[in-house]
C-alpha cells in the first residue's frame, strides 16, 4: 500500500528517555520501505534532529510540518 | 497511537481540570480511575454520563477508558452499561490470579447485550496473554479486547514487546504505561524506546496512558501537569505532600 492510501503511524517520543529518542526515531526510519513515512510526535521543535537526518540521509527522507507547537510538534517524516 | 493521562496522576481532579491539564500538555484523551476526582463510575445516571462524555469530547480530549477498582465492579452489568454510555471500554485490572473463566464468559455476554467492550489487563507475559486472547476469540464479537500494563520498573520491555505484540496482534486495543510523563528520563535502558518504535511499526493505534509508577512522585507529576501552586485540585494547605515540600524547601 503505498503512503498515500495509508494514514502513517505515529511515534510519540514524549514517553521516552532523551537519550533513547533519536535512537528509536532512526530504528524507525531504517525500518520503512521506500515511500513510507511516520509521524513524529515531540513536545519541542526537532530541529537537531533534521539536521540529524540531513547528515545521515542526505537527499532520502521528507520532512513535513503537520503541527508547530506551542505544546506538540508533529513531523511527517517519510524515505524516498 | 493516542497519548493519554490516566486519572491515576491526579486523583483528587475534577474532569474540567484534568481536561485543562491534557490540553496543556498536549495530551489526546483521558483513561479515568474508579474512585477518582472526576466523578464517573458506575452509579452516575445516565444523563450526567452523556454532558461528561460530551464535554470531554468537545474539547478533542475523550475519555477513551475507565480502569475500574477491581474485576467485580468491571464484571458488573452496570459497569458494562457505563462503557455503552461513554462509548469506551472498561479495563478489568489483574487481581493476581486468573479471572475465572466461567465469571469472564458471562461478563462477555453482558458487555455484548449491553453494547459495550471489557479490556482485559495483562502484564508482559505471552502464556498469559495467550490465554487472554483465547478468551477474546470465544467471547462475542467486540464484547472484550486486551489492554497492556507495561512497568518498566520490572525490567527491560523490549524484549517482551515483540512476543507480547505478536500474541496480542490485533486485540490490544489500550497500553497503560507506568513511569511515564515527568518519570520519562528514569527509565533509560528499560526498552521504552524500542517499544515505541515497534508500535509504530505495527501501526498500533490504540491508546497509551501515562500513569505514576508509584504514589512517591505526586508532587512531579503535580509540577508537570502544571499544577504548581494549585489551579483548583484542592490547596496546599489540604495537600500534605505539598505542605511538607514546602518546609523542606525553608
Amino acid at each position: 500500500m503505498s503512503e498515500t492510501q495509508k494514514q502513517p503511524a505515529e511515534l510519540d517520543v514524549r514517553v521516552i528517555p532523551p537519550r533513547e529518542k533519536h535512537p528509536a526515531i532512526f530504528q524507525t526510519f531504517a525500518a520503512l520501505q521506500p515511500g513510507e513515512a511516520f509521524i513524529l510526535v515531540n513536545d519541542h521543535d526537532p530541529v537537531p534532529l533534521r539536521h540529524q537526518f540531513s547528515f545521515e540521509y542526505p537527499d532520502r527522507f521528507g520532512w513535513e510540518y503537520l503541527e508547530q507547537g506551542p505544546d506538540v510538534w508533529r513531523v511527517r517524516i517519510s524515505k524516498r | 497511537m493516542r497519548l493519554v493521562l490516566s486519572t491515576a496522576a491526579a486523583a483528587d481532579c475534577t474532569l474540567d481540570e484534568l481536561l485543562a491539564a491534557c490540553a496543556r500538555r498536549g495530551l489526546a484523551g483521558l483513561e479515568l480511575v474508579s474512585g477518582h476526582g472526576h466523578g464517573i463510575g458506575p452509579a452516575l445516571d445516565p444523563v450526567r454520563l452523556e454532558e461528561h462524555r460530551l464535554r470531554a469530547e468537545g474539547r478533542g480530549i475523550p475519555i477513551v477508558a475507565f480502569r475500574a477498582a477491581d474485576r467485580t465492579e468491571a464484571y458488573s452489568p452496570a459497569a458494562a452499561r457505563l462503557s455503552a454510555a461513554l462509548r469506551a471500554p472498561i479495563i478489568a485490572p489483574r487481581d493476581g490470579d486468573r479471572p475465572p473463566e466461567e465469571a469472564l464468559l458471562a461478563a462477555a455476554a453482558t458487555y455484548a447485550h449491553a453494547g459495550g467492550t471489557l479490556l482485559l489487563e495483562h502484564g508482559s507475559d505471552p502464556a498469559e496473554v495467550a490465554r487472554l486472547r483465547h478468551a477474546v476469540e470465544r467471547a462475542p464479537a467486540r464484547a472484550l479486547a486486551l489492554a497492556w500494563d507495561v512497568d518498566p520498573a520490572a525490567g527491560d520491555v523490549s524484549g517482551a514487546a515483540a512476543s507480547v505484540l505478536e500474541v496480542a496482534g490485533p486485540s490490544l486495543r489500550h497500553i497503560r504505561l507506568l513511569g511515564g510523563g515527568p518519570e520519562a528520563a528514569q527509565h533509560e535502558g528499560r526498552g521504552i524506546g524500542a517499544l515505541m518504535a515497534r508500535l509504530t511499526l505495527r501501526g498500533y493505534d490504540g491508546a497509551l496512558a501515562l500513569a505514576p509508577s508509584t504514589p512517591r512522585y505526586r508532587i512531579a507529576w503535580s509540577a508537570w501537569l502544571g499544577r504548581s501552586g494549585g489551579w483548583g485540585c484542592g490547596s496546599k494547605a489540604a495537600d500534605p505532600s505539598l505542605v511538607r515540600l514546602d518546609r523542606a524547601l525553608t
